[in-house]
C-alpha cells in the first residue's frame, strides 16, 4: 500500500475529497499519477510539492510499496 | 497646525500615476509638490525603483543614517490603488541597520490611500524640533502638533489619529520602537502591516515624525471603467486555484509546520534540524492557528485575502485582543522554530507585541534567538537578563525579553539593535551566534533548500532579504533553475531574470503572493491599460534590471560592496542530519550571478555598457569616475 496525504486545501479541491487514503501498490506507480487522479492538471499540478518519505521528491519519481506520499501547496517568500 | 501649504494647479489623474510627488522639509517646514516627468514612469515604474532614482540624485553619500539629511521615502508602486492587483508600497532611505542602500515593503492601505490622495511619492528630509505627523488631505498637506502622540503603541496612535481626522484615514506610523530609535524597527499601518526591514522605523524616529495620515477625496482610480473590470473578472478567472484556496484559508502561516522539517525553516538560531530538534510542532499547524482566528484579512481591494484576523485571547499570560493580526510565517518561525517554540498564543501575542512597538518580527524573533544561544552558552546569565531563564522553548522569557527590547531596559537595550550591535556590546565570542548579513538578521527560508537564497542574502544591496527572489514561472521570462539543488551551476541568468521579475512586482506595488496565483505574464496587460502605455514584458524585465542597478549604484557609492560580506556558515554548509545535509558552492553561486548581471566579479561594478544600455549613463561616474 501507498499511504497518500493532501494539504487540506488541496483535498478540498480533489476528485476524492479526502485529506489521507491509501492505494493498492502497483509497480511504477507515480506521485504524478496520484496527482492527477485527483483531477490537477496544468498549472494546478505545477503549484504541488511532492514529499515522499518527508523528503522533497520529484513527480515522475516510481514509488515503492508502503511509501508515504505528501501533496503539499509550493509558495516561496512568506 | 503649524505650517500648510496648498499645491498649483494640483490634478488627479485617472490613471496608474499622478505624474507628482511632495517633498516635506522637517527643519525649515518648507512643503514642496514637484512634477515628474512620464519618462521616470517608465524606467522606473514606482515604489522603490522610483525612490532609488531620487535617493540617488537628491542625497549625497555618507549621510549619517539618523541624521537630517537622511531621506525618508513613501512611494506607492504603479499599480497601487488601481483595482489591478496593486496593494503596496515601500518605504525607501540609507539603512541606519546596514549602512547601505535601505527599503522595506508593505500593504495595507496606506500606499493606495497616498496614491489616491494625488501623490506618486512623498520624501521626508531634515529633523522636525519636537515630535510632528504630517497630514495629507489631497493638496492640503501640513505639518501637525504629535506631542500627545509620541510615547504612544504603534495601534493605539493609529486608533487616536483616525478617530481626529476619520475612518478613512490611513495611518503610517512607528511604535516606541522606533522613538527609541532600535534599528530593528519598521513603519506600520492598518494595525500591524510593517514596512519592517532596514530599519525604516529608526529614521523615521530620527526625524521626530510619529506619523503620516493620509486622507484622500476618492476611493480608487479606475474603479468604474469597463475595460479595467473586464480585466480584471478575466485575470481572476486565471488564478492559480490551489494556491488561491491556500492561502486564502491558512495565509502564510500554512507552511510553517510542514517548515519546520523540511529544511526550510531555520531551526534553533540554524543550529538545529527540525525534525530532531523542533520534533512537536502541534501549535504551528494551519488549522490549529485558525481556530484563533475569527475574521478574513485582506489589504485594500486582495482578492485573496491572505491575512486573518484573531478572537481576544482568553489566555491570561498572553492576552492579546480581538482581531489581532494572524502571524506571517515568518513571524511563525522567527518565534516558533528559531526558538524552539511550540507554544502558539505566545507567537500571536509577540506579534501583537512587535505590531504595538514597532518591530521587525523576523528581526525581533532571531534577535531573541541569539540572546538565547547566548544564554544557553553561559555568555549571558541570569544577572544580564534581570533574572529571566532565558533557555530554548521558554516562551514566557521569550515574550519578557520581547517587552524589555521595546521599552530599551536592560539586556533589551542591548537587543534592541538587533544580533550585530548586540554581539558587540556582548562580545566574549557573540558574534559566532550572531545570524546576520552586514548587519541585517537572516530572514526564514534556509538557502540549502533554495540556493538562490543564499545569493541574494548576500548580494543584493538589501541583504538578508527573501523577497527579491521569486522564479516565477507563468512570467515566461525566468529559466528554470536546475532541479538538483546541489548544483550551483546554471543558476545565474535564472536568477538574474528571477530577481528582475520581483523588482517589476514590488516597483509595480503587486504582492508577491497574489502574483503566485495570478497569470504574470499579464502584468503588462494590466500596466498598459491604467497608463495608456505599450509596454512589453521585455521593456518591463529591463525597468527591474534598471532598479537592481540603481539600488546597487546607492549601496556602492555609500562604499560598501556587497561581495565583501559574510554569510553565516550555518546557512550554507552542511548539517549533519535532517534534510540540508548539503554544502552550497557559494563561489560559484556568486560569480555565475555576477557575470549574468554584467556586473564586476571582485567590485560588483556594473559595466559602463551595462548603464549606458540601461539609459543610466548619467550615472555612470557613481562608479567609475567623471
Amino acid at each position: 500500500m501507498v499511504k497518500v496525504r493532501l494539504f487540506p486545501t488541496l483535498a478540498q479541491r480533489s476528485n476524492s475529497g479526502r485529506e489521507q487514503y491509501e492505494v493498492p501498490y502497483q509497480a511504477g506507480l507515480t506521485p504524478g499519477d496520484i496527482i492527477r487522479r485527483e483531477g490537477f492538471t496544468g498549472e494546478d499540478a505545477e503549484y504541488i510539492v511532492v514529499m515522499v518519505n518527508n523528503e522533497q521528491s520529484d513527480p515522475d519519481r516510481t514509488l515503492q510499496d508502503g511509501d508515504q506520499v505528501e501533496l503539499l501547496v509550493s509558495i516561496q517568500g512568506g | 497646525m503649524t505650517t500648510t501649504a496648498q499645491t498649483s494647479e494640483y490634478t488627479k489623474e485617472e490613471k496608474a500615476f499622478n505624474g507628482k510627488i511632495v517633498t516635506v522639509n522637517l527643519s525649515t517646514e518648507e512643503i514642496v509638490p514637484e512634477q515628474l516627468p512620464e519618462e521616470y514612469y517608465r524606467k522606473y515604474i514606482g515604489g522603490y525603483g522610483l525612490g532609488a532614482r531620487l535617493l540617488l540624485d537628491r542625497m549625497p553619500p555618507g549621510v549619517d543614517p539618523l541624521g537630517p539629511d537622511n531621506i525618508l521615502g513613501f512611494f506607492p508602486g504603479l499599480l497601487t490603488g488601481t483595482p489591478l492587483f496593486g496593494q503596496r508600497f515601500q518605504v525607501v532611505c540609507k539603512s541606519p541597520l546596514t549602512g547601505g542602500w535601505g527599503d522595506a515593503n508593505c500593504g495595507g492601505d496606506f500606499g493606495p490611500k497616498l496614491k489616491h490622495a494625488g501623490w506618486d511619492g512623498l520624501l521626508l528630509v531634515g529633523r522636525a524640533e519636537k515630535p510632528v505627523y504630517i497630514l495629507i488631505e489631497d493638496d492640503q498637506i501640513s505639518i501637525q502638533d504629535a506631542a500627545d502622540l509620541w510615547g504612544v503603541d504603534a495601534i493605539e496612535a493609529e486608533r487616536r489619529l483616525q478617530e481626529r481626522h476619520g475612518k478613512k484615514a490611513s495611518v503610517a506610523v512607528i511604535g516606541p520602537a522606533g522613538e527609541k530609535l532600535s534599528l530593528i524597527s519598521g513603519i506600520c499601518n492598518d494595525h500591524g502591516r510593517l514596512a519592517a526591514r532596514s530599519g525604516v522605523g529608526a529614521v523615521m524616529g530620527s526625524k521626530q515624525v510619529k506619523a503620516v495620515v493620509v486622507v484622500p477625496s476618492r476611493a480608487i482610480i479606475l474603479g468604474a471603467d469597463k475595460e479595467i473590470r473586464q480585466i480584471l473578472r478575466e485575470n481572476l478567472n486565471d488564478f492559480v486555484k490551489p494556491l488561491t484556496d491556500f492561502f486564502r484559508t491558512f495565509g502564510t502561516t500554512g507552511i510553517t509546520a510542514a517548515s519546520a522539517h523540511n529544511g526550510d525553516s531555520p531551526v534553533k538560531n540554524w543550529g538545529g534540524v527540525g525534525q530532531v530538534d523542533f520534533v512537536e510542532v502541534t501549535e504551528l499547524q494551519g488549522p490549529v492557528v485558525n481556530q484563533k482566528m475569527e475574521k478574513h484579512y485582506a489589504c485594500w481591494h486582495c482578492p485573496v485575502a491572505c491575512g486573518a484576523e484573531s478572537v481576544e485571547s482568553t489566555n491570561e499570560r498572553y492576552p492579546y485582543p480581538r482581531h489581532t493580526h494572524r502571524p506571517e510565517y515568518e513571524t511563525m518561525a522567527s518565534f516558533g522554530t528559531m526558538n524552539l517554540n511550540n507554544n502558539l498564543d505566545s507567537i500571536i501575542y509577540a506579534n501583537h507585541l512587535c505590531n504595538l512597538y514597532g518591530f521587525d518580527t523576523i528581526s525581533a524573533g532571531a534577535t531573541i534567538s541569539f540572546a538565547i544561544e547566548c544564554f544557553e552558552n553561559g555568555l549571558l546569565t541570569k544577572e544580564d537578563t534581570d533574572g529571566i531563564d532565558l533557555r530554548w522553548g521558554n516562551h514566557e522569557a521569550i515574550i519578557q525579553i520581547l517587552e524589555k527590547m521595546g521599552k530599551r531596559e536592560g539586556i533589551g537595550d542591548v537587543l534592541a539593535d538587533g544580533v550585530k550591535r548586540a554581539a558587540e556590546r556582548i562580545g566574549r565570542g557573540a558574534e559566532q551566534f550572531a545570524m546576520h548579513v552586514d548587519g541585517q538578521e537572516l530572514p526564514m527560508h534556509d538557502p540549502r533548500l533554495q540556493p538562490e537564497y543564499y545569493t541574494t542574502y548576500k548580494l543584493d544591496p538589501t541583504p538578508a532579504r527573501h523577497t527579491q527572489y521569486e522564479g516565477n514561472r507563468r512570467w515566461g521570462l525566468v529559466p528554470p533553475a536546475p532541479k538538483d539543488r546541489t548544483q550551483a551551476e546554471g543558476r545565474g541568468a535564472h536568477h538574474k531574470a528571477a530577481s528582475e521579475y520581483m523588482h517589476v512586482v514590488n516597483a509595480g506595488g503587486m504582492c508577491q503572493f497574489i502574483m503566485m496565483c495570478a497569470n504574470t505574464a499579464n502584468i503588462p496587460q494590466w500596466i498598459n491599460a491604467t497608463t495608456g502605455w505599450d509596454m512589453t514584458r521585455e521593456e518591463l524585465a529591463q525597468a527591474g534590471e534598471r532598479i537592481a542597478n540603481l539600488r546597487l549604484l546607492f549601496q556602492l557609492r555609500e562604499g560598501k560592496n556587497p561581495r565583501e560580506r559574510q554569510v553565516p556558515q550555518r546557512a550554507y554548509v552542511a548539517q549533519d542530519t535532517g534534510p540540508n545535509q548539503v554544502t552550497l558552492e557559494t563561489e560559484t553561486l556568486e560569480r555565475e550571478y555576477l557575470e549574468a548581471c554584467d556586473w564586476d566579479p571582485a567590485t560588483m561594478k556594473p559595466s559602463r555598457e551595462k548603464l549606458a544600455a540601461l539609459g543610466l549613463e548619467d550615472l555612470i561616474p557613481v562608479v567609475h569616475g567623471a
